[in-house]
This record gives structure tokens, sequence and C-alpha cells, in this order.
């Protein structure tokens, strides 16, 4: 299925998690695949770390997944 | 110097070991804003939520806590109350803060806060159990609505981001403080020594810049820069500066003079 990941459409399985989206996303950006610092917003909400294994997307979703930056 | 000079500051009951909060945006690279960040002696710094990229992935919080900086992360570019609540409880989530320099700008050109949206997003923020230190203009009004609303610092502006033009309405800055119950930081618009240092004679409890030590051209030196102008503003301003005047004051004596003939001419 297609979702959008970080404003791009991305093809994932269809019973891919949070946890998978937040993984890929640190594997093609060369980001530590461990520690904090991460933060998903999935349709507008906040999914806490600690439900992102047990986060399900469903077609279409928005997702986004921020870190903090050198900023202000 | 007296006690209330050497007070510490304290936002929110937590206090911080420096009166200068050095924002970490706009150093050239990692290198270069750590010997800046080290050199303001600050121990609190901005950082911004943002889509993970390739770029710029050094490890900025790593370095932060090696440093032993306190973290604020901002909302820097929301435009709405909506966006800018959204990122401060993302920012939670990241960073295990609850502390946010909420930040709600109109439009680019200017970057000047937009009100309406910024004291919706207080509100909600405060309710939600936030730490709110909230970027402002310079208006007296809104910034007391602000605290009434239960920010715990309110940040009004000296002059727009990254202008450096300084403060542009020291009147407003010192109505903000005589009013203020709350700290108040000067954010926005330092350009140089001189303006950090007039934001403390003006009353202000702290000042938060970044543009103007990260892109300084040599940032190190102008960080320790900052901290000095920083400390010595809030000296000056506990030392109670003398009153101005129209006309000049002789400071040595009067009484006592030669009697030498101004002219060279041999007295008559």
């Amino acid at each position: 299925m297609e979702i959008i990941v970080n404003g791009e459409t991305t093809s994932v399985p269809g019973d891919a998690s949070v946890a998978d989206i937040v993984q890929a996303t640190r594997a093609s950006t060369g980001a530590p695949s461990g520690g904090g610092g991460t933060a998903v917003a999935l349709d507008d909400a906040v999914v806490p770390a600690g439900a992102w294994a047990t986060t399900t997307v469903a077609p279409g979703a928005r997702v986004e997944v921020l870190r903090a930056v050198a900023g202000g | 110097m007296s006690a209330a000079s050497d007070a510490p500051l304290i936002i929110a009951g937590e206090h911080l070991g420096s009166r200068l909060i050095t924002g970490t945006g706009g150093a050239s690279n990692h290198e270069v804003l750590e010997r800046a960040l080290v050199a303001s002696g600050t121990a609190l710094t901005t950082v911004a939520m943002r889509r993970a990229s390739r770029e710029g992935h050094g490890d900025l919080l790593a370095m932060l806590t090696r440093l032993g900086i306190r973290v604020l992360p901002n909302t820097a570019g929301c435009r709405t109350a909506r966006e800018a609540v959204l990122t401060a409880r993302l920012a939670r989530e990241a960073l295990g803060t609850d502390w946010v320099k909420l930040e709600v700008i109109a439009d680019e050109d200017t970057l000047l806060p937009e009100p309406v949206e910024l004291l919706d997003a207080a509100e909600q923020l405060v309710d939600d159990g936030f730490t709110v230190l909230a970027y402002t203009s310079d208006d007296p009004v809104l910034a007391l609505r602000l605290e009434r609303t239960g920010c715990a610092a309110v940040m009004p502006l000296g002059a727009p981001i990254g202008t450096g033009l300084g403060i542009l309405n020291p009147h407003n800055i010192s109505l903000i403080v005589e009013r203020a119950s709350v700290p108040i930081v000067l954010d926005a618009g330092i350009g140089t020594a001189s303006d950090a240092a007039l934001a403390m004679e003006l009353g202000c409890d702290a000042v938060l810049l970044a543009t103007a030590v990260t892109r300084a051209q040599d940032p190190e030196l102008m960080g320790r820069a900052m901290a000095l102008a920083v400390e010595a503003g809030r000296a000056a301003l506990f030392a109670g500066r003398i009153p101005e005047r129209r006309r000049a004051l002789a400071s040595s004596p009067m009484a006592g003079m030669a009697d030498l003939s101004p002219d060279g001419a041999a007295p008559a």
C-alpha cells in the first residue's frame, strides 16, 4: 500500500507499523537506529514511542518522522 | 556585587546557571557551534523539530548532553496554534521535556509573531501542562495577556528575528519589564554586545539570541562578548546609573586650582 512519509509517497507492506516506518526512515537518512530524539505524527496525532510497534497505518496515511535539529 | 544582581535566573522554579540563552541555529557546523555555546556560558539552548533528512546528522543532542546544556525545543516556522501545539507535543515526546519556546509567526517576510494564534496556542499548551516560554512582539498589552494565560516566561523581541537591529523600542521593553511578574527574556534582534547589555539595563531577566553569535565572523569570540555584555548590563542595572544631564558636570574639584595664565601672557 502507499502512504505518505515526510511528504513523499512511499510503498510499505500492508501490515506496516509505525516502528517499521521509523526504522526505514532512519536507515534511508543514515540516522542512528536507536536512541531518543525522534517523534512521530500519524495523521496529525502524536504516536508515543511506546506505541510505535503496535500502531499500524492505513493506506494514504500521512506520517511525519521528526527529530531535533539546530535552530532558534 | 549586590545579592540581587548575583541572583540566579529562575524559570518555572528551575535555576539556570546563566542569563544568556544561546540558540543553536545558524552555525556553519557543530564544531563551531560547540565552541560558541561553551564561550557563551549558556545553560539552556533552543532546538527545532524537523523531518529526518540526510543532512546535518551530527549528533546535536549528544553534544548538548555532554556539555550539560538543557534543551528548549521551539515551534519555529509554525503559522497557526494548531501546528504549534502539535509541534510542542512532538518535541515533548522526542526530547522528554515539557518546556517549549512557543513561536507562532505571521509570515516569512517579517517573522513577526501572530498574536491571536500565539495566545490561543499558549492557552492550549498551558492547559496541557507545558512550561511555555512565549516569543512575542514588544507589545506590553500582549505580554501581560501571555503572563496571565500562565506562560512561565514572556520573551519580547528587540527587533525581527535575524535582523541584528537591536532594541527598536526600549520604552516598550521597559514597560513590559515593569509590569511583569514572570521572567522577561529579550528574544530576537540582538546584533552585538551593546544590544544585549541594553536589554539587561532595561531590566530584562535574560537574553536569548542565536544569529548574532552563530553568524558572527568569530562565533566563539562573540559568544564570550555576549556573556560579558549580559553580566555587565545586569551589574549596571543594579549599580544604579547616574541621571542624564544636559550640561557638563566636572568631576575634578575647582577649589585649589593653581594661578596659571591661561594664554601664556605674563600676569599684569
